[in-house]
């Protein structure tokens, strides 16, 4: 028996649903009314996908080996690597808000995710920054979050 | 129903230039997101959400539905030109589009669609007109139990239609749900799972939810697949003007086909969850049967391109009754609207047919306009437009990112929307990964507040009786009946397969 992410993410659904069950016990019984009607089919039909999935994944797997494995490409970025960008795109945000942090992302994105020239990722920056600064800045009036870290600054 | 109301918005529209502006920008960009393979229309609508904050109610839905609107006329390009759907409803119009273009006749191949689309798109915003005066009274009878009932029978459904498993399906509809109970309950006024967090008051915000579902699963899938979006390595098809415009004349030679698909279409639009992927196989299925000389079909035979095109546009006037009316969406891309909406500060549901009629007959008018309008734009930029497929995603990723993460932001002005966007984004991801559908989810947490508030007060009124009131009666049949369709299509799916292998 393996746990890997398929079933990590049953778990992970069956967690969500146990868990509002459990806070519910702290709710007015109005209030706590519908999360039990909903959280107890959910968590039930998520226990069922949990052990479905545990016996998939006991399962020997039979390889196909008269497929060759496709080439992934070059550009092809680990998940691993995915989330890491993902994690520099909210601290960026977050700290330095939309105005900087975006364009600052962006450029880190394409010079360092795409590995592309020093160039390509200025030109990048400097359009998003022309998008959130001119359009949604300037051209629409909106106010653009500044971020934690300026907030805090200034 | 009187002149005034129904052709005053028309009006109204064709007198602005900034909502024939709206409109007219609306439409590029509803084709771009149809015509590159894996983006699609929901992406589209969230992706613009950020683009609409401030603007008034009615330029704003005009907006978003023209873009929507047009998502499946831009699809067909590459599904002809390269064989590869740009939308999953697109995926019928291969079967004749590219053997077409495989034969040389890729431009009236191109014609037949847009033409098809154009008149489907128009057929179903008048369908959708035509149903009002039989609508209204219905939507009157509903009392708060069927509307309880009828958001269960709208997760039900689109949990079965949107997965390959019910059980995930069901399950992801029931956590959208649970989620929509986040904030302060409306009968105590007690804290419900908000963790003293002031932000959650108000519930979770339905836009940085669907953003975070469906904007940041796909980009992520995107960057870890790497490459071209779409999958195309071969060189497209060629055509010229001539022949668009003798696919455009196919469609006026085929009426009857070309109306009966497109109500068809509409019809099956209006039911909550069947989708367009129903729409344009059934209405596909349809011609074969129907037309004379059935094996042409799947050879590159013109009516097979009419039909799914009439009924992925006719669909959309459709999936809008139940939408504006009911509250309840006709399809994961109407759920994602009917979150915009509400961020606009348009409610739908029931009090639509007694005081919202002016903007009823605006998103009408916008749909029937947008649909007309997008082939001249289509004439304009299909050449462009075809080179689509071959953006690299990378390119896409990082500027998709800042969007998703604005729109979260600024749809409450609250940067704790931005944890919150990235949480449910790596939870959607694996959800994605791992086969549990999402438009559930979307159904679920719109539907929530309808669902609960509608509960109480039948509770109020009838106590748990309430359920046994005819009408009621019916859509508990229907919940039954759409659980029991699956348990046996899966059963009749599993007996065909031992079938085959013991052969």
């Amino acid at each position: 028996m393996k746990i890997d992410t398929k079933v990590l993410t049953s778990l992970v659904m069956f967690g969500l649903f146990s868990s509002a069950l459990l806070l519910s016990l702290w709710l007015p019984s109005q209030a706590a009314f519908l999360p039990y009607i909903i959280g107890i089919p959910g968590a039930i039909l998520c226990g069922f996908q949990v052990i479905a999935d545990l016996r998939n994944s006991a399962k020997p797997k039979v390889i196909d080996v008269s497929v060759d494995e496709v080439p992934k490409d070059k550009s092809a970025k680990t998940e691993a690597e995915m989330f890491f960008w993902l994690a520099v795109y909210t601290v960026l945000l977050l700290s330095v808000g939309f105005v900087i942090g975006g364009p600052i992302a962006v450029s880190l994105y394409v010079y360092f995710g795409c590995r592309d020239g020093l160039k390509n990722a200025l030109f990048s920056g400097g359009g998003t920054l022309l998008v959130l600064f001119g359009i949604f800045d300037r051209l629409l009036g909106l106010t653009l979050f500044e971020g934690l870290l300026i907030e805090y600054l200034f | 129903m009187n002149i005034q109301e129904v052709f005053g918005p028309l009006i109204e529209i064709l007198s602005s230039s900034y909502l024939m502006g709206l409109i007219l920008l609306a439409i590029p960009i509803g084709m771009f997101f149809g015509a590159i393979p894996g983006l699609g229309g929901k992406l589209g609508i969230v992706l613009m959400i950020p683009f609409v904050f401030g603007m008034e109610a009615i330029p704003g839905a005009v907006f978003l539905l023209a873009m929507h609107a047009v998502v499946h006329t831009g699809g067909s390009i590459p599904s002809i030109l390269f064989g590869v759907p740009g939308t999953g409803p697109d995926a019928a119009t291969i079967v004749d589009g590219y053997p077409m273009a495989q034969k040389g006749e890729a431009g009236r191949a191109l014609g037949a669609s847009l033409g098809a689309s154009g008149v489907g798109g128009i057929i179903g915003a008048l369908f959708l007109a035509a149903m009002l005066p039989v609508l209204k009274p219905v939507v009157l009878a509903f009392s708060p139990a069927e509307f309880f009932l009828l958001a269960l029978f709208g997760i039900t459904f689109i949990a079965m239609l949107s997965g390959k498993s019910l059980t995930k399906g069901i399950s992801v509809g029931l956590l959208g749900l649970m989620v929509s109970f986040i904030g302060l309950d409306p009968q105590t006024g007690s804290q419900r799972f908000t963790f003293d967090q002031l932000f959650l008051w108000d519930g979770v915000s339905i836009v940085a939810a669907v953003l975070g579902v469906f904007a940041i699963p796909e980009m992520m899938a995107l960057g870890v697949k790497g490459g071209s979006i779409s999958e195309v390595s071969g060189k497209m098809s060629r055509y010229d003007m001539k022949q668009v415009l003798q696919g455009i004349g196919d469609v006026f030679r085929n009426p009857w086909l070309t109306v009966r698909t497109s109500v068809m279409g509409a019809a099956i639009g209006a039911i909550p969850g069947l989708g367009g992927d129903a729409a344009s196989w059934l209405c596909y299925g349809h011609a074969v049967q129907t037309c004379k000389n059935p094996e042409n079909f799947g050879k590159g035979d013109v009516r097979g391109v009419i039909a799914p095109e009439t009924a992925n546009n006719a669909k959309e006037g459709g999936a809008l009754l139940p939408t504006l009316f009911f509250g309840v969406p006709g399809s994961s891309g109407m759920a994602i609207l009917i979150g915009a909406f509400v961020m606009l500060g348009i409610q739908p549901g029931p009090q639509m047919a007694l005081t919202g009629m002016h903007l009823v007959w605006t998103l009408i008018w916008a749909l029937a306009l947008a649909n007309f309008l997008s082939v001249f734009v289509f004439l304009a930029m299909a050449p462009a437009f075809s080179l689509l497929v071959y953006v690299k995603g990378n390119l896409l990723i990082p500027f998709v990112l800042v969007l998703a993460f604005l729109g979260a932001y600024l749809s409450e002005a609250a940067w704790e929307n931005i944890p919150l966007l990235v949480g449910i984004g790596v939870i959607g991801y694996f959800l994605k990964k791992h086969g549990w559908p999402r438009p559930p989810f979307v159904i679920g947490l719109v539907l929530g507040p309808i669902a609960e508030g509608s509960l109480n007060k039948a509770l109020a009124i009838w106590g748990p009786t309430f359920f046994m009131r005819p009408l009621s009666l019916v859509l508990i049949a229907l919940i039954i009946l759409t659980i029991a369709t699956y348990i046996w299509r899966e059963r009749k799916g599993t007996t065909s397969k031992e079938n085959n292998n013991e052969n």
